[in-house]
């Protein structure tokens, strides 16, 4: 006597399932025009006591010296400029300034030299010779402009002169 | 004492055989469960603010593996490099596809970029770099959940006095195929 045996099939079904997703994303750069900070490190130019005949003197501010004789310390005006590393800029400065004596109407031609060094912390002065130029920042993202000039002096009266010099620096 | 139904039944059972064999077909199913993923974005890809140099051109970049950003420009703002996530169920393989912009526009001006990734199983270190457009990983398999996460990085050049002031935009583009 056979007993049959029901037959259980199990059937496996292998499927290839997949899910997808997708996102994006943004990518922002925000661009500024160039922007330079000018700071005055020394206001003072001075050409200190010279001799009312003492004919061309020169305030040379590559070198930061003074010719002819003077007494008393001379000294140089000097800006500091600072923005990107190796960044230009424009600088112009008066053609001439008239220094006069305080209630009067004396007075004396100044005319403006400058010069200017890429970096703040050293290096030499190159002396610019134009009213207007261009400098380059140092890769301190710094320079320095050093200010002289030179003044006539043929039968001055005795005195103090004084007068402003007015610099202009721009991004380039 | 037995019922009658029983009776009946075993009955049944001993006369089969003398009726002949019969099969009875049974069947079951059996599938692996459906992968499911998502991919989500945590952070957009900014480079912040950068400043236009006076001569020549220069570039910032972030980098993908740090978030770091650096660049020979002056450069300011928040930064953040590109963070996404990637989790799913289920899921034995994937595999992540990217496309970048090649260049970040505004209006008609734009600039060039390069843009790079990264991978990793922890959301805040450990990111490898990936070479090419696409990365392909395993998972942990039926059952079982995971979580990998990417960032977006690259580089922005050509920057130059001549390019416009303005924020510049582009995307990154990433599909996912889950198994």
């Amino acid at each position: 006597m056979m007993r049959a045996i029901p037959f259980v099939g199990l059937m496996f079904f292998s499927t290839v399932v997949q899910a997808q997703t997708s996102g994006t994303m943004q990518v922002h750069l925000e661009v500024l025009p160039r922007v330079l900070t000018v700071s005055v490190s020394s206001s003072q130019l001075d050409f200190a006591q010279q001799r009312a005949d003492a004919g061309k003197v020169v305030l040379d501010p590559a070198t930061g010296l003074v010719s002819g004789k003077s007494s008393g310390r001379h000294a140089m005006g000097e800006v500091i400029v600072r923005g990107s590393a190796k960044g230009g800029f424009l600088v112009s400065v008066e053609e001439t300034v008239r220094l006069r004596q305080h209630d009067s109407d004396d007075g004396i031609n100044f005319t403006p030299l400058w010069a200017q060094r890429e970096g703040c912390h050293q290096g030499a002065f190159a002396l610019t010779p134009a009213r207007r130029g261009t400098g380059i920042l140092g890769a301190d993202g710094c320079a320095a402009i050093r200010f002289g000039g030179t003044i006539q002096l043929w039968g001055v009266p005795q005195g103090r002169y004084a007068g402003q010099l007015a610099v202009r620096i721009a991004p380039m | 004492m037995k019922s009658p139904i029983t009776l009946f039944l075993l009955a049944l059972w001993w006369a089969i055989p003398m009726l002949g064999q019969v099969s009875v077909p049974a069947s079951i199913t059996l599938s692996t469960p459906s992968p499911s993923c998502s991919f989500s974005r945590d952070a957009s890809l900014s480079f912040g603010t950068v400043e236009k140099p006076g001569t020549g051109n220069g570039s910032v970049a972030i980098n993908a593996q740090t978030g770091a950003r650096s660049s020979a420009l002056t450069v300011s703002g928040s930064k953040s490099v590109g963070q996404a996530r990637l989790t799913g169920t289920n899921v034995a393989t994937y595999t992540v596809s990217r496309t970048f912009s090649s260049t970040l526009t505004k209006g008609a001006g734009s600039l060039n970029f390069s843009g790079t990734w990264a991978q990793s199983s922890s959301s805040n270190s450990s990111y490898s770099l990936i070479s090419g457009t696409s990365y392909s990983g395993t998972a942990s398999g039926a059952g079982s959940s995971f979580t990998r996460y990417f960032r977006f990085g690259g580089t922005v050049s050509g920057i130059d006095l001549n390019d416009g002031d303005g924020t510049y935009t582009g995307t990154i583009n990433a599909s996912v195929t889950c198994n």
